[in-house]
């Protein structure tokens, strides 16, 4: 939890120098923070935390859509976004609404939004790619940016699948490591990306 | 539960692995690719400056022939005739008048000549021969003022001095068609940046900066441009906040 923390720090001090995509990580990771506090609450006052952790990739998604919703440059790639943004919300409806209870760890919906993160990630690749516009993809915020989500969602693609599974079997074993380690790189990642964020990039 | 525990392990390590290996990929690619384009710039500029090149020789290769073709064949006949003309009886009809005649032709003839190949660039250096041209313009009613530093310019390859040569020419003939000045400067300088040379003029400013429909190719704008790429120079153009143009062309020296 408290490895968002620095990000925040980093994107706070550099907020004026951030583009509008950047901001709107920046935002993201607030938001984060005070929903893993919410979270945290719960869990001390020993009230359940599984509403709040099932409409938790809904707001995460919203951020990551409009964060590469507004770097992309070609409409297709926009409009797939929106496609993409509006399939997973109407799933995670059916699979929160019909298909389970929202007091039960929605695991589908994780995976889903894991595989549509994932379809974006390669996306932006395919685009820079395109554009051949940096030599040094690695001076690039959104390189990292993307190069963290791809890591972070691929790595916990399974993990969630299972997570049924994992929860009543070993519900503290060491599969949730993975996920915290996974998660400390991207928040990581987060402040290498506020930082080359607000440099002026040249080729 | 042992075995979603294998699959959970080898399915995210394998993830990780593939995630991992798409990232490197990409940068490497990424660099390969730039590198590459990087290259086919290279490449395609080399050509453009090659083709500017063999387009200005030519030209110039065709203009040198037609200047002496001028001054050999036609400056000679012309010549003879002055001297024939010379020999008749001045008080024989249109006598005087033929006389004035060829000698007009000879004067056209030798200032043609000079405009296709500047003779004094030939055996002197740029400094000299824009001294040259701005006095052949005596008879246009625009004052002229041509200043220079003590610097020698003979260094100077002959074609690269030329092309400077026919940019300052192509400036005149625009500010004479377009500016409506009453006078125009020409300063001709060495500084550390290169050879400088300024031409400024005190006119409505109107020239286009570049070929428009109103003035499709008319004004040499091409030609400027493609000789001052030729040199290797740049061009600057500036408006006077008030009345005419400043241009400035830097050559720079290796």
């Amino acid at each position: 939890m408290f490895s968002i923390i620095p990000s925040a720090l980093v994107g706070g001090i550099v907020y004026k120098r951030l583009n509008r995509s950047l901001k709107i990580l920046f935002w993201f990771i607030l938001v984060s923070i005070v929903w893993d506090a919410m979270s945290y609450y719960c869990y001390l006052r020993q009230l359940s935390n599984m509403a709040l952790l099932n409409l938790y990739p809904l707001v995460q998604f919203g951020f990551i859509a409009l964060i590469y919703f507004f770097i992309s440059e070609k409409k297709y790639w926009k409009i797939s976004i929106l496609i993409m943004s509006l399939i997973l919300y109407l799933f995670s409806v059916y699979t929160i609404v019909i298909m389970d209870d929202i007091m039960i760890f929605n695991s589908l919906q994780r995976y889903v939004e894991g595989i549509i993160v994932i379809t974006i990630c390669i996306g932006y690749y395919v685009q820079i790619l395109r554009q051949a516009e940096y030599m040094y993809l690695e001076k690039t915020p959104f390189f990292w940016l993307t190069s963290g989500y791809l890591v972070y969602f691929s790595g916990t693609l399974l993990l969630f699948l299972f997570a049924r599974l994992i929860f009543e079997n070993d519900p503290g074993g060491y599969h949730w490591n993975i996920r915290q380690f996974l998660q400390i790189g991207l928040n990581m990642i987060y402040v290498v990306t506020f930082w080359l964020g607000c440099k002026k990039l040249t080729s | 539960m042992q075995e979603i525990n294998i699959i959970v392990i080898l399915g995210t390590a394998a993830m990780l692995f593939l995630a991992i290996g798409i990232i490197v990929f990409i940068v490497v690619y990424q660099r390969k690719m730039f590198a590459k384009q990087n290259q086919i710039s290279k490449i395609r500029l080399e050509n453009q400056e090659k083709l500017i090149k063999a387009e200005i020789d030519t030209k110039e290769r065709e203009q040198r022939r037609i200047a002496q073709e001028l001054h050999d064949d036609i400056g000679a006949s012309l010549s003879s005739m002055r001297f024939i003309v010379g020999k008749m009886d001045p008080k024989l009809e249109g006598v005087k008048e033929l006389g004035a005649t060829v000698s007009r032709s000879t004067q056209s003839v030798r200032r043609i000549s000079n405009d296709l190949l500047p003779h004094v660039l030939e055996e002197l250096s740029i400094k000299e021969a824009l001294g040259n041209l701005v006095n052949n313009l005596e008879c246009i009613p625009i004052d002229f003022t041509y200043t220079s530093d003590d610097n020698d310019y003979s260094f100077l390859e002959k074609d690269v001095q030329l092309a400077m040569f026919r940019i300052v020419q192509e400036l005149i003939n625009n500010i004479m068609k377009y500016a409506e000045a009453k006078n125009v400067t020409i300063n001709l300088s060495r500084s550390n940046e290169g050879i400088m040379i300024v031409v400024s003029d005190d006119g409505n400013g109107n020239i286009p900066e570049q070929d428009t429909l109103k003035h499709p190719r008319t004004l040499g704008l091409k030609n400027i441009q493609s000789r001052v790429q030729y040199i290797g120079g740049s061009i600057k153009r500036e408006k006077n906040p008030q009345r005419g143009t400043k241009v400035t062309i830097i050559k720079p020296l290796v």
